[in-house]
């Protein structure tokens, strides 16, 4: 027995556990630093409603960590139901204890003061000798320790069982714990004594001594684990021991190992995985441990095997302590749930959890679930349910968080509870303060030992008193609205849990259905109360609000009777508010089966605020035997509320002809001359719908059958009701064609796509209609037409019979001239008859005939295109006005047989006619080979436009072309210039001839430079000019320019005494000085003897000539500053040279001593170059001298 | 309905008894069943009663012995065409009255094939009144009294002949039916035919209940 052998193992013993030597990197390398881990696909676990099952897997274990005195509240009864406690049974003192005004009734929380307790402690305390409490444990007893070494044990009833003060000298208690059976009691000392309790007599089992772990340091944490014999220990030192619990033939040892040293950090918290409750668990048998020092969290398996699991780094303010908690929560993985343990760990203000599982491999494994960061910083955080955390901050309020939802439930002050701090212990003021500065500073502010988590509640004790908070249970919390006469917010939260939003809903448990049928008995319960409230005229209900709340509640949890007897029945006054509520329940269609009574006053309460949309969606929407019909119908029909009508008479009648009978002839009064009123189209169109709905069977499936015979038969009546002898026959087809003769076929030709309308009734159908479009002049022939056409299509398609003869009557009808439809109309309606099939029986040469009587030409081109015959085809696009414009596009995109129609001479003629430009594009582009043919046939102008279209197209050929210019002279002279400019391929002779007949000057001149005759067309144009000048026409500067170009280009040619001459003659008549200045300024005239020409031919005096001798002066002088400057430039390179070539020879060279050439001595002529080679003269005899012959130098 | 102030829920404003009963009037057009309901309900007579449009819904409370009996009066339109509304109405009812006019002998034989059509497609427990109606025009009549009483007898039809425009009888019969009218709450939970609604708050009330004593 090594009891002492690892007494003092603080210092790492064999198979202590020291993470260090494990591997010092894996500490650093935890996976964050600071923050707790996120596993993103882990994250969603605790948020996701279905993979939660908040209670009911947990029952079974609770059940059993459950005191058994505490075990009741879970099913029934408050604390305060004295009676209600089972075998152990709850005395009524504990009934007696009062409840804490101080929170509200309605709140999560229930408050609790032990109060038996509390003044047993402090009458133990009377004399001071005992010490106020410092530690707590619970289990099926509740022990306290006190700040003497006193242990006094109580049990639920809150009656004293032991009282134990062996150890005065061991200082205060600072750690307990109760094994989970609750037969032992842990109790550690401040001096580091621990002392095993028998929880039934107080005898002292074992006595582990202060040296067994860290010597003379005081216990903070003493644990019991799953196994019964082991225990963990953490004393303020900072390390962890292991405590075996042994008993070999009766005699009880125990030894105690380290397992993880303060030296290397110390642990200030540790929480051993309970796994007792389910020993079905895949975890059940191991040992895991949370523990938490300063800095970083771990996660530790001591069995079966010692291994880290988990570490994360912890860091935070050093004034705040780790905290942790387990909990078992269901998790919903894949297809499967698991119950796995879930670790809360929380620092300063923020709290992560962890996942524990156990996967396939056997391998445990730990994920960051999620973090919730806070405002406030904790001392403790302890789970109470799978979804609600106690979390008490350091101003001592609780807080209640929602895991899921992270939302904070509720708060609670408990700074008047004077919670007992363990700070002494964490100081080591028993000891002699032997206690690091880092533990000292950060227990500043523990808690450790004196608030414990049990099931769903908290104990804690305070420096007087013990108490404890316990979340209420669902009932409870409805309970105490009700109470409270809040029984609108009941109902609300009643709501709430049944609809699964509630939150921190204790106590439900079971299936999905057990519960929702639980809470269902709780909400109508609820509802009740409140109907009694409200029927009573109670004050504390808040009566329209709450009248349509009650409405809407008892409708969606199917409590009709409760609203329509008992709340009718009891309200006296305010019924609108109640029919308010209904009516609004009826139109979102919750609400279909209502109290005829109850309905009828609606009726009467919306026929009174004139509320009639409403009132005609309520009637269709009520089942009929709700309905007081009388009263309905009555004020449908001085209503007009025609769909309500329809639908009281379809529904509750079984009568689907009355909606025909009946509103079929207001519908006709609607109608004056054709105009139907805004009212009567609504109904119009009501009823063709109806009439849609009904043939195609949409009336429900029984129905069907009777509301397509009834519907048929009502539209083929011969004669309405109560009929005068004058009507017509089928007057509610005949409306209905003349309501909207388009709709109207259309609804019927949908239902007829329906095949379970017989064939006869659809023929019948069909042959009324007929019937009616076509006797009597009230319809139009085109919509007699139409109505023919859409017949055919849906009709004949389906085997139904058209007589024959109608089309033709029809169609004489279109073609006829007296209609009061236009020709567009009337042809329209034939082509569409024609296109539709309609006319497929009838012979085409008939209806050529019909339709060229009629001038229905776009019809005759259809049926020639129908026949092949597509010249044809284009002579009726030619007669038809509107096609004309068209016809060339026509042509180009049509058979190529249409094509060939344009040979025709009276086509081609009619073509000419609309456009020749146009018809010589087509034919380049159609029948190039026949252009020689046709153009003959031309006169001069058509011919014209035909040439200007063809060169539009394409190239033409030189007579072609010749032949343009020369039209183009007769019809468009101003063109003819730009024309002969640009095209080259014109015969000279014929097209000079016609341009000068026609005096185009400009057209001649090209033509003449062309044919090289430059002097002709300079004389041509210079008389142009000159007939310009003389006339004072404008552009004078243009003809000169060109003038001028012409004899620049014709230099070579042109004798200067016909060109220039005759211009400078003519410009000075024009006296124009620029004009002068810009022809002499061309160079290569030679003045003088142009001024001698000048001279001579002239006779005028020299004032005429001024401008000129001027201008040659002004030129002359020019031209001798010019030479002069050129000398000066000519002599100074001269000179430069020269200077040069005088430097260069002054320079001296040395000279070799042997010819280059030869390699000899030079002896007298030597040729001697500047690079320093030189040569014999006759060496480089023969070659020139100027250079050297080795590098080409001088 | 027509114990909805049952045991297992004592209702806080419960005075006497109240007995729901649906109540359908039969009978071929313009014998009087309007005018009777009328005088019934509102104590009037009008002269020229228009005629009903499918059916009209009226209640009234009698009081006999210490149960209030309230009635929900169905008076169907007896025009044929509204013939087949007729069983939408009576199906559901605990109480019909079927009305013939005393001067009228098709009226009467249409009458019984109204009882007839009741007896077959009726709930079985239903009461069925049998009233001839325009007593008042008795020189006119040609439906015997004697043969109406035998006819009712034979089938076990409350008789009575009334007059709407006299108020003769009209009171009565409502009474007598409402005499006849099993008030036990079994009897009139089976008898109605609006049984969904009961067994649906059956249903809840009982877990209800248990959930209570619990």
């Amino acid at each position: 027995m090594n009891v002492n052998g690892n007494g003092d193992s603080g210092l790492s013993g064999p198979d202590s556990l020291d993470p260090d030597q494990d591997d010092h990197g894996g500490w650093s390398k935890s996976p964050v630093q600071s923050t707790p881990v996120k596993t993103p696909t882990r994250n969603s676990v605790l948020n996701d409603d279905e993979s939660l099952v908040s209670e009911e897997d947990l029952h079974t274990y609770q059940q059993d960590l459950l005191a058994p005195g505490m075990e009741s509240r879970g099913d029934t009864a408050s604390i305060n139901s004295t009676g209600s406690s089972t075998s152990t049974g709850r005395p009524p003192s504990l009934g007696s204890t009062s409840r804490r005004s101080t929170i509200p009734s309605a709140s999560i929380m229930r408050h609790y003061v032990l109060r038996a307790v509390s003044s047993q402690l402090q009458a133990a305390n009377e004399g001071l000798t005992v010490g106020v409490p410092s530690a707590m444990c619970a289990g099926k007893l509740i022990a306290v320790g006190t700040t003497r070494g006193v242990v006094i044990c109580f049990d639920w009833s809150q009656r004293q069982r032991w009282k134990y003060d062996g150890e005065r000298d061991q200082g205060q208690v600072t750690a307990m714990a109760i094994n989970p059976d609750s037969t032992r009691i842990l109790v550690g000392y401040a001096r580091g004594m621990v002392y095993m309790l028998d929880a039934a007599d107080a005898r002292v089992l074992r006595v582990i001594p202060s040296d067994a772990h860290t010597y003379s340091t005081a216990v903070i944490h003493i644990k019991f684990t799953d196994s019964p014999a082991l225990a963990l220990l953490s004393d303020i030192g900072g390390s962890v021991f292991e405590i075996g619990l042994k008993r070999v033939l009766g005699v009880r040892s125990w030894d105690c190992t380290c397992v993880f040293s303060g030296s290397r950090g110390e642990v200030v918290t540790l929480e051993p995985l309970l796994l007792y409750n389910l020993p079905a668990h895949p975890l059940a048998g191991s040992v895991i441990v949370a523990m938490a020092t300063l800095s970083k969290m771990m996660l530790v398996s001591l069995r079966p095997q010692v291994r880290i699991l988990f570490t994360q780094s912890l860091r935070s303010s050093p004034t705040t302590l780790p905290l942790l908690s387990w909990q078992f929560v269901v998790i919903q993985v894949a297809d499967s749930r698991v119950m796995d343990p879930v670790l809360a760990v929380a620092r300063n203000d923020i709290i992560a959890f962890y996942q524990i599982s156990l996967e396939r491999s056997g391998r445990i494994s730990c994920h960051g679930l999620q973090s919730v960061s806070l405002s406030y910083s904790l001392i403790s955080c302890l789970w109470l349910t799978s979804r609600t955390v106690a979390l008490i901050d350091t101003n001592e309020t609780l807080h209640l968080l929602d895991v899921r939802s992270k939302q904070e439930l509720e708060s609670l002050d408990l700074s008047m509870i004077e919670i007992v701090y363990n700070s002494a212990a964490f100081k080591g003021l028993a000891t002699g303060g032997n206690v690091s500065k880092a533990m000292a500073l950060a227990g500043q502010r523990a808690v450790y030992s004196s608030v414990h988590s049990f099931g769903n509640q908290l104990l804690l004790i305070g420096s007087k008193t013990v108490h404890v908070i316990s979340m209420r249970l669902w009932v409870e919390r409805i309970d105490s609205f009700v109470k409270e006469n809040r029984l609108d917010e009941a109902l609300k939260l009643a709501m709430e849990f049944y609809t699964e939003r509630g939150k921190s809903v204790l106590g439900l448990r079971g299936a999905k259905e057990v519960r929702q049928k639980l809470v269902k008995e709780k909400v109508i319960d609820t509802l009740e109360k409140l109907v009694d409230a409200i029927v009573n005229s109670s004050p504390h209900v808040n009566y329209p609000q709450d009248i349509q709340l009650v409405v809407e509640h008892c409708i969606e949890l199917g409590q009709t009777d409760l609203l329509f007897y008992k709340l009718w029945d009891g309200l006296s006054e305010d019924k609108i508010s109640f029919l308010a509520a209904i009516e609004a329940a009826i139109l979102d269609g919750k609400l279909t089966d209502v109290p005829p009574e109850i309905m009828q006053r609606l009726v009467s309460y919306q026929e009174s605020c004139s509320k009639w949309n409403d009132l005609e969606t309520c009637i269709q929407r009520v089942e009929v035997t709700s309905l007081d019909l009388e009263q309905v119908m009555t004020i449908c029909k001085r209503e007009n509320l025609y769909s309500a009508m329809i639908s009281v008479w379809n529904r509750a009648m079984n009568d689907y002809t009355s909606p025909l009978h009946e509103l079929i002839p207001i519908l006709r009064d609607q109608i004056l001359d054709g105009v139907v009123s805004v009212d009567g189209r609504k109904l119009g169109n009501l009823l063709l719908v109806y009439i849609a709905t009904c043939l195609s069977g949409a009336a429900g499936a029984d129905r069907a059958e009777t509301a397509r015979q009834q519907v048929v038969r009502g539209l083929c009546s011969q004669h309405s009701q109560n009929a005068n002898d004058d009507e017509t026959c089928f007057p509610y087809i005949r409306t209905l064609l003349e309501f909207d003769t388009r709709e109207f076929l259309n609804s019927l030709v949908i239902s007829f796509s329906d095949a379970s309308l017989s064939m006869q009734v659809k023929q019948r159908l069909v042959d009324i209609i007929i019937q009616v479009m076509t006797e009597g002049s009230s319809f139009k022939c085109n919509e007699v037409s139409w109505v023919l056409c859409t017949l055919n299509s849906s009709a004949v398609g389906r085997g139904l019979r058209v007589d024959p003869e109608l089309y033709v009557e029809s169609l004489h009808r279109l073609t006829t001239e007296d209609d009061q439809c236009s020709h567009a109309e009337r042809q329209s309606a034939f082509l569409q008859l024609l296109t539709s099939g309609s006319l497929n029986e009838l012979a085409h040469d008939t209806l050529l005939q019909l339709a060229k009587s009629a001038m229905f030409h776009q019809v005759c081109a259809v049926l020639y295109e129908m026949r092949g015959e597509y010249v044809e085809v284009v002579k009726c696009h030619l007669l038809d006005p509107t096609r004309r414009p068209y016809i060339f596009s026509y042509i180009e995109q049509a058979h190529p047989s249409a094509v060939l129609s344009i040979l025709l001479p009276d086509v081609l003629q009619e073509l000419l006619a609309i456009d020749a430009k146009k018809t010589g594009q087509l034919f380049v582009r159609l029948k190039p080979q026949n252009i020689p043919d046709v153009l003959p046939k031309l006169t001069d102008q058509q011919t014209y436009r035909f040439l200007e279209g063809m060169l539009e197209e394409s190239d033409l050929d030189t007579e072609h072309m010749t032949r343009y210019v020369c039209l183009m002279c007769r019809f468009e002279p101003d063109k003819v210039f730009n024309v002969v400019r640009t095209h080259d391929n014109i015969e000279l002779g014929p097209a000079i001839n016609i341009c000068q007949e026609r005096g185009l000057d400009r057209a001649t001149a090209v033509l003449l430079e062309r044919s090289g005759d430059l002097q002709g067309a300079f004389n041509v144009l210079l008389s142009r000019l000159q007939t310009a000048i003389e006339t004072n026409q404008e552009g004078t500067e243009e003809m000169t320019e060109e003038l001028v170009t012409l004899a620049q280009r014709g230099n070579n040619v042109l004798d200067s005494k016909t060109s220039w001459l005759p211009l400078l003659m003519c410009l000075l008549k024009l006296n124009s000085h620029r004009l002068l200045q810009r022809v002499l300024s061309n160079a290569d005239l030679n003045l003088v003897s142009e001024l001698h020409l000048l001279l001579q031919h002239t006779n005028g005096t020299l004032g005429e000539l001024r401008g000129l001798i001027m201008g040659l002066f002004v030129k002359c002088r020019d031209q001798r500053r010019m030479l002069e400057a050129t000398k000066r430039i000519h002599i100074a390179g001269l000179h430069g040279e020269l200077a040069s070539v005088v430097q260069a020879a002054k320079a001296g060279c040395r000279s070799p001593s042997l010819c280059l050439v030869c390699d000899a001595p030079f002896k007298d002529n030597l040729c001697l170059f500047r690079c320093g080679h030189g040569f014999h003269v006759d060496c480089i005899h023969g070659q020139q001298e100027s250079q050297c012959i080795q590098c080409n130098k001088d | 309905m027509a114990n909805r102030s049952g045991p297992q829920r004592p209702n806080g404003t419960a005075q006497a008894k109240i007995c729901q009963f649906k109540l359908v009037l039969l009978g071929e057009s313009a014998v009087g069943k309007s005018s009777l309901v009328l005088r019934f309900v509102k104590g009037q007579f009008h002269e020229f009663q228009e005629s009903t449009i499918g059916a009209a819904f009226l209640t009234q409370t009698v009081c006999v012995d210490d149960t209030t009996v309230k009635f929900e009066i169905w008076d169907t339109a007896g025009q044929e065409r509204y013939h087949s509304l007729a069983p939408m109405y009576y199906r559901g009812a605990q109480a019909a009255i079927v009305v013939y006019d005393v001067t009228n002998q098709d009226t009467f034989g249409r009458a019984k094939t109204w009882v007839k059509e009741l007896q077959r497609q009726a709930s079985p427990n239903i009461v069925i009144a049998l009233a001839g109606n325009k007593a008042d025009l008795a020189n006119k009549r040609s439906v015997e009294l004697e043969e109406a009483q035998a006819y009712a007898e034979e089938n076990g039809l409350l008789f009575m002949e009334t007059s709407a425009k006299t108020a003769k009888n009209v009171n009565e019969i409502f009474l007598a039916i409402a005499k006849k009218l099993p008030k036990s709450d079994q009897n009139a939970g089976n008898a109605s035919g609006q049984g969904r609604r009961l067994v649906e708050s059956e249903s809840t009330a009982k877990p209800a209940s248990a959930c209570c004593s619990k």
